[in-house]
């Protein structure tokens, strides 16, 4: 089920970045009919060129699909919590262009080992991440916050805080189904997909309002040997 | 101004190859045409200098409904085609909202782009 969900996503995203080239092909091709029949043979060697780009590119994309699918099997390991939560923050660093935006981590401790698929839970938290920059766009004050704590009995708790606008009531209630969206842009995996992730993990993910105004995001990992 | 000035298109799309594409196909259709990297690029230029403009929704910053919303709110009627890779029926009733002509799915066809330029030439 999670593999499904999972794989949905990928490909709703690939088939929307399919549709560039072959939309840029579709007018090239259709340009090409009209100056063939007026015999402007330089123009349609430029075309002809810009299609072969275009089909390249598209080539290049299947790749990634096929990669995709090759190398998705799940691979748990015990991993260092501190290290992954890092570099997924500055991953999502390096896309903010919004200088008065601050992005902050705490950790409850640095020698925090969980048990998980890294790539996965990285999915989760720069979903997670995005979703909070996205969230805090026209907001005056944008900060967010990323701790760790602890949690239940052998489990480790990450958060995700945001100053945006909130969730309404009408939002919370669907924020986990599959293929819905406030977003322009498909840079994330989706919620639905996230909390499929962290509940393969057995932990859970959930939303909460922030005392100081926004949301924040609890997903909860397994201590490595717990 | 001569007839093709005055029916100047404008495209925005955040791809630079569907850009050029359609500017392409649209020039050798006989069209004058400005083309938009970005929402925000468009939003620089003199409106009512085009006839019509055809826009892509699935943008990174604004998107091409958002960019409506402040085109109608700032006075303007300029008809707009909006081309999506995924008209779901929120996109299609926010068009309809925002006097949208018509919302194509991507790729759009030749005929339904060259229609709704013929239709809105001065």
């Amino acid at each position: 089920m999670q593999r499904l969900t999972e794989l949905g996503q990928v490909v709703s995203t690939l088939v929307h970045e399919v549709n560039q080239p072959l939309t840029a092909i579709s007018n090239y091709v259709n340009a090409c009919r009209r100056l063939v029949a007026t015999g402007d043979v330089e123009r349609t060697r430029v075309a002809l060129e810009r299609i072969a780009d275009q089909t390249d590119r598209t080539r290049e994309i299947v790749q990634r699909i096929r990669d995709f699918v090759m190398k998705r099997d799940v691979r748990m390991r015990t991993e260092n919590l501190s290290h992954v939560i890092d570099e997924t923050v500055a991953l999502a660093r390096s896309s903010v262009r919004d200088t008065g935006l601050t992005l902050g981590v705490q950790m409850d401790s640095n020698d925090v080992h969980v048990e998980i698929d890294r790539v996965q839970v990285q999915q989760v938290l720069f979903n997670l991440l995005r979703n909070g920059i996205e969230a805090m766009q026209d907001q005056p004050r944008r900060e967010l916050a990323v701790t760790t704590s602890r949690a239940e009995e052998g489990m480790v708790k990450i958060s995700v805080a945001d100053t945006g606008p909130g969730l309404s009531d009408k939002v919370r209630l669907r924020l986990f189904e599959p293929f819905v969206t406030t977003k322009a842009t498909g840079m994330g995996i989706g919620l639905s997909v996230c909390r499929a992730i962290v509940e393969a993990h057995r932990g859970r993910l959930w939303a909460d309002d922030n005392p100081g105004g926004g949301t924040v995001f609890h997903f909860t990992l397994r201590h490595a040997g717990a | 101004m001569s007839d093709a000035e005055q029916n100047m298109v404008a495209i925005v799309d955040d791809d630079v190859a569907v850009r050029d594409s359609l500017r392409f196909l649209l020039e050798v259709v006989g069209c004058t045409v400005e083309a938009f990297a970005s929402a925000a690029e468009f939003l620089q230029a003199n409106v009512q200098d085009f006839a019509c403009l055809i826009l892509d929704h699935h943008m990174p910053n604004m998107t091409g409904l958002q960019l409506a919303e402040r085109l109608r709110a700032d006075g303007s009627d300029i008809p707009i085609l909006l081309v999506t890779g995924s008209p779901s029926p929120a996109i299609v009733a926010r068009a309809a909202e925002l006097g949208i002509e018509r919302i194509l799915e991507k790729p759009p066809g030749e005929e339904d782009l060259i229609d709704f330029i013929n239709a809105n030439r001065s």
